[in-house]
């Protein structure tokens, strides 16, 4: 598949993984962005890959947790929560407590659904610290 | 409802306020086009191997222009430094751009083998600039670049001085020391992050005897920057030169101890060791993009020359190259070596 047909395809997913992670529709637009001009800058070895997707994820997850693009960070909590959604507000005041590396697992335990094994796999991390991050969150959510 | 239950049900509403797909979309052809645009990219197709051959021999066959660099071995004063820092850092790094005339200068400390939670690394880097550099061919007026990018305005010993607090983990701090001189203080991820950095660049001022030792020169004329800096990676110290050359894709070019990463084709150059790498991944270095081909040289005295450079865009439109062997070699050959730093500054 050419980079352009993969993007085409794709981008609603992207973006909403990305919106979750980062909880703020801007900095997902940006994060996506600076990821997908490196997977365009590496297209022929990630599309050999298994998964183009998931390389994908992986930079958008780099993204975030550099640095240099982590400024809309502190724009948690939403800056237009609906007032009926008082526990989401809630929730994502919290979220925004937590390690960055925390939240990414969060996101992906519970927005992508994946078990330890896979978001380890996904990520290049030990399962046990990836299991530490979680618990760890879950507790400071709690 | 368990707090299992709310995130997925919060996540899933976040995700509902996802940006327009369309508009990113749009927004992705100019991001790519600037990111070519930045790697030194600036024509198409045949163009661009034309630009690249013309340059090469162009900078391959002019003599570099006056320098502040003489000989291997240079020293450069740092002219500025602070007068407190926190407690327990180390300095990892000196720097000085070797090319344009207003020769910037930094210095950067760091907690080697401690991360915060966010697996990031607190680092503090002072900066000593002129107001005027040189940036895609074009003069660039720094002041007014902070001034534009700052999130507040404030002074600093009376000078007026910018902000910059945007990032959750950073934070810095530039002003016009002199009508011609730019300071600055930024640090990441360091516990008090502005209130820090504000008291750093108040204790900054004119220091003597502080210099950077930069024992690899690159024979490459035309660059619009050229940065040399001594850095210390892990137990190791190595010297590296960051070159962008005008209408060229950018290089690095390190000497570093040690001997040859794994792979590559072996090869002789000029009677000494060598290898090319279509593509060299060592992410035991500092943080530079050096997912691209590269030479590696054994110069002796435990002593590794690498130059490396572009990994090009094969799949985009138009298509751009990797930086060729013949460059790389080219690049190599024109180098030259002194010792191997020690990073002994403390």
């Amino acid at each position: 598949m050419e980079f352009e047909e993969f993007v085409a395809a794709r981008m609603p997913a992207l973006l909403r993984f990305a919106t979750v992670v980062t909880g703020d529709p801007e900095y997902a637009t940006e994060v996506v962005l600076a990821a997908l001009v490196k997977a365009g800058r590496h297209w022929r070895g990630i599309r050999r890959m298994p998964g183009p997707e998931d390389q994908l994820k992986r930079l958008i997850i780099a993204e975030y947790l550099s640095w240099r693009r982590r400024k809309a960070v502190r724009a948690l909590p939403p800056t237009e929560p609906p007032a009926d959604e008082d526990l989401d507000a809630e929730l994502w005041t919290a979220l925004a407590g937590l390690a960055p590396r925390q939240r990414v697992v969060l996101a992906l335990r519970f927005f992508e659904l994946l078990g330890p094994d896979e978001i380890a796999e996904l990520l290049g991390w030990r399962e046990a610290e990836v299991r530490t991050l979680g618990a760890r969150g879950m507790a400071a959510l709690r | 409802m368990t707090v299992e239950t709310a995130l997925r049900v919060a996540f899933e509403a976040r995700a509902e306020r996802a940006p327009e797909p369309e508009r990113v979309l749009a927004a992705l052809g100019p991001a790519r086009r600037r990111d070519r645009w930045r790697r030194g990219v600036l024509a198409e197709g045949a163009v661009v191997a034309l630009t690249l051959v013309i340059g090469v021999a162009y900078a391959l066959t002019h003599p570099p222009p006056p320098s502040p660099l003489r000989g291997p071995v240079s020293t450069v004063s740092i002219g500025y430094g602070p007068g407190w820092l926190p407690d327990g850092y180390v300095e990892l790094r000196r720097a000085a751009d070797t090319y344009s005339s207003d020769s910037g200068r930094a210095r950067t400390w760091g907690m080697p083998g401690w991360r915060l939670p966010n697996g990031q690394s607190p680092q503090i880097e002072v900066s000593v600039n002129g107001r005027w550099g040189r940036r895609d061919g074009v003069r660039v007026d720094r002041w007014s670049e902070a001034l534009t990018s700052g999130t507040g305005k404030i002074t600093v010993n009376g000078h007026p001085a910018v902000e910059d607090e945007d990032y959750d983990v950073f934070c810095s701090i530039t002003w016009l020391e002199a009508p011609d001189l730019i300071l600055g203080v930024s640090t990441n991820s360091v516990p008090g992050r502005c209130a820090t950095v504000l008291r750093i660049a108040r204790s900054v001022g004119p220091v003597s005897g502080i210099t950077a030792t930069l024992p690899l020169r690159v024979g490459l004329h035309g660059a619009d920057t050229m940065s040399s800096e001594v850095i210390r990676n892990g137990r190791d110290c190595m010297a590296a030169v960051l070159v962008a050359p005008d209408k060229l894709p950018p290089l690095t070019v390190e000497l570093r101890p040690g001997g040859f990463v794994r792979g590559g084709t072996p090869f002789r150059l000029d009677g000494r060791s060598a290898r090319y790498y279509k593509a060299m991944m060592d992410w035991t270095r500092p943080p530079y993009d050096l997912d691209g081909p590269a030479v590696m040289v054994d110069v002796g005295r435990h002593r590794m020359l690498v130059v490396a450079g572009d990994p090009g865009e094969p799949d985009t439109t138009p298509a751009t190259r990797a930086t060729a062997r013949e460059t790389l070699v080219a690049v190599a050959r024109g180098a030259t070596a002194g010792p191997l730093p020690t990073c002994g500054w403390d």
